[in-house]
């Protein structure tokens, strides 16, 4: 379905930075978003999503850096490229005294689309029975939904929805991430989505990224991320420090933040009766073993707590 | 062009069921009501009777170009501005693939649109007015003969000189996202018209005064072709100066 006039990579940056009042808050950012995904842009709050999405769409000027999209500098061919992108930043932009689809009618009047493309996008944001009531007696899960409707309209190449699940109950999420998920094949978009909550992303995103403090920590494809889960024995012992010392010496490599326990990289249940016969053969007594498999989650945690800057 | 004309007809339907197209009667039938209270005092003989409708017009007219058009368009512009900030819609509008300066010079078109057609109901409601004032007051003697054309042409003219002030507005009001900015300096600018009209030549250099111009009491006093023609040079030199201006800036 991809279109082979479109380069491997839609969205590139280099070196994107851009400061607030000297608080640099997108540093030195290089994505790389291949065409044909559905990226995951993760981090925390404050992490320098949404300002590194205005950037790709032209909104805000980076400090340094440039962005590419499908392999044209967005400085330069800015009307051209976002002919072909669509975006849902933050909070939906509706005016509340018209219909929901006037408020189409609205986008759709300036991008100068057929007619007909409005009850679709409705139909595919599943909002079609509320067309023609104002939009200032939606809801907030109908509002988000009319938005994405809004940015589905054009089927663009790309798009870029930050935070799209907002205010969406349970059914409304499970909705939007089988219509994201389908976008590639269906539509033949390529999807950029931020979040904050890797739960969120995993079950549709086959590329990740992960932001805090501006700064880019981990990006590859979800199977990159999952070989990063390493497992790791949790120790708990009467004598840490000699534990601590025995386990060096015997060529186990540390892993850092046990809290008092020893947190030591293995692989599978010998090892860890390895260690421990190891410890008891010394002297040491063990009082607590516990082998870890940490979930996407807890990478996604240990990844933004680590001290950046 | 194509793209100017796509975005002019985005915003002219984004004017439905709001507030601003139902100040485009409201307000001149605001002006018409003050002066039907003026009219049904009986003291009150509008000068010259030959000069009745003039006199009438001339009362109209004062408080439409000296305190209602410069206010209609400090409140069209704000609201117009509002729908935008309220929703944070300008990261929607300025992420479309159309020029930024067609988005912004929409707006001022539309702006213009509707201080041109209120100028329009201005004039209707005013020989309107006259002639319910004439079957309230058969003392002042108000012919039929009611003069169409010239009280078209003074609405025309302070429409035209207005179009400086509109400017000024359309910028003031989409820059700033707090509408307590636009209705400040509206109030703050109506404040000031009030003592350049009493001056001596202030009605000349204040872009919110000169609208006052085309008064028929101002004909001896000022040219009013000079004026207009002041005013639409400010006109245009404001409006592509904020346009150039609001389109550079970072959306946020
Ligand atoms: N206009 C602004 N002026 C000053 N600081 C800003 C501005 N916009 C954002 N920031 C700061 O930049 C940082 C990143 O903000 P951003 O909105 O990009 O985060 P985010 O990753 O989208 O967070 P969230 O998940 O809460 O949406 C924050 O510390 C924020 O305070
Ligand atoms: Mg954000």
């Amino acid at each position: 379905m991809i279109d082979k006039k479109y380069p491997d990579v839609l969205i590139q940056t280099t070196g994107l930075t851009r400061k607030f009042d000297r608080q640099t808050v997108v540093d030195q950012l290089s994505l790389n978003v291949p065409a044909g995904s559905v990226y995951g842009f993760l981090g925390p709050n404050g992490a320098g999503k949404t300002t590194t999405i205005r950037m790709l769409l032209g909104l805000i000027r980076p400090d340094a850096g440039e962005v590419s999209l499908f392999g044209k500098p967005l400085r330069s061919h800015r009307l051209e490229v976002l002919r072909q992108v669509s975006a849902l930043v933050e909070s939906p932009s509706l005016y509340p005294q018209l219909t929901g689809g006037e408020n189409l009618e609205v986008t759709r009047r300036m991008l100068g689309l057929p007619r007909q493309a409005i009850d679709r996008a409705l139909g595919m944001a599943g909002i079609l029975d509320v067309k023609n009531r104002l939009v200032r007696a939606y809801s907030l899960g109908m509002k988000q939904r009319l938005a994405l409707a809004m940015a589905l309209m054009p089927e663009p190449t790309l798009l870029i929805l930050d935070e799209p699940t907002n205010g969406l109950d349970p059914e409304g999420i499970l909705d939007v991430r089988e219509l994201i998920a389908g976008l590639p094949k269906n539509m033949g978009t390529t999807v950029f989505l931020s979040s904050h909550l890797l739960s969120e992303v995993e079950q549709v995103a086959t590329h990740i990224g992960i932001i805090n403090h501006g700064k880019l920590l981990f990006e590859g494809s979800l199977s990159q991320l999952q070989a990063e889960r390493q497992q790791y024995l949790l120790l708990a012992s009467d004598r840490p420090e000699q534990a601590r010392e025995l386990a060096t010496r015997n060529g186990w490599r540390l892993l850092p933040g046990s809290n008092g326990r020893l947190k030591l990289e293995v692989n599978g249940p010998a090892d860890a009766a390895l260690v421990n016969r190891q410890l008891v053969q010394d002297g040491v007594n063990v009082h607590q073993l516990e082998l870890v498999q940490p979930s996407l989650e807890d990478i996604f945690m240990t990844l933004t707590k680590s001290p950046v800057g | 062009m194509n793209a100017l004309m796509r975005a002019l007809s985005a915003e002219i339907l984004k004017l439905r069921r709001t507030l601003a197209v139902a100040m485009v009667w409201v307000t001149p039938a605001v002006v018409c009501f003050i002066n039907l209270m003026i009219a049904s005092d009986q003291e009150n003989t509008f000068g010259s009777l030959e000069d009745t409708w003039m006199a009438l017009a001339s009362n109209h007219l004062s408080f439409w170009t000296i305190l209602a058009l410069p206010l209609f368009i400090t409140l069209e512009t704000a609201l117009m501005a509002n729908a935008e900030h309220s929703e944070k819609a300008w990261k929607h509008l300025f992420a479309m693939p159309l020029p930024r300066w067609t988005v912004y010079a929409a707006k001022w078109l539309v702006g213009a649109g509707l201080t041109a057609a209120s100028s329009l109901v201005l004039v209707v409601f005013t020989i309107l007015n006259g002639l319910l004032i004439r079957s309230m007051r058969p003392d002042l003697n108000l012919s039929l003969d009611v003069p169409v054309l010239p009280f078209l042409l003074v609405g025309a003219k302070a429409f035209v000189i207005s179009l400086f002030i509109l400017s000024i507005h359309t910028y003031i009001a989409n820059r700033y996202r707090s509408i307590a900015v636009a209705f400040g300096a509206g109030m703050v600018a109506s404040v000031i018209n009030l003592a350049a009209i009493s001056s001596d030549n202030g009605i000349q250099y204040f872009p919110w005064s000169m609208p006052a111009s085309v008064l028929p009491g101002m004909d001896g006093i000022f040219n009013v072709t000079t004026i207009t023609l002041w005013a639409l040079a400010g006109a245009a030199v404001t409006g592509l100066f904020g346009m150039i201006l609001f389109t550079r800036r970072d959306v946020l």
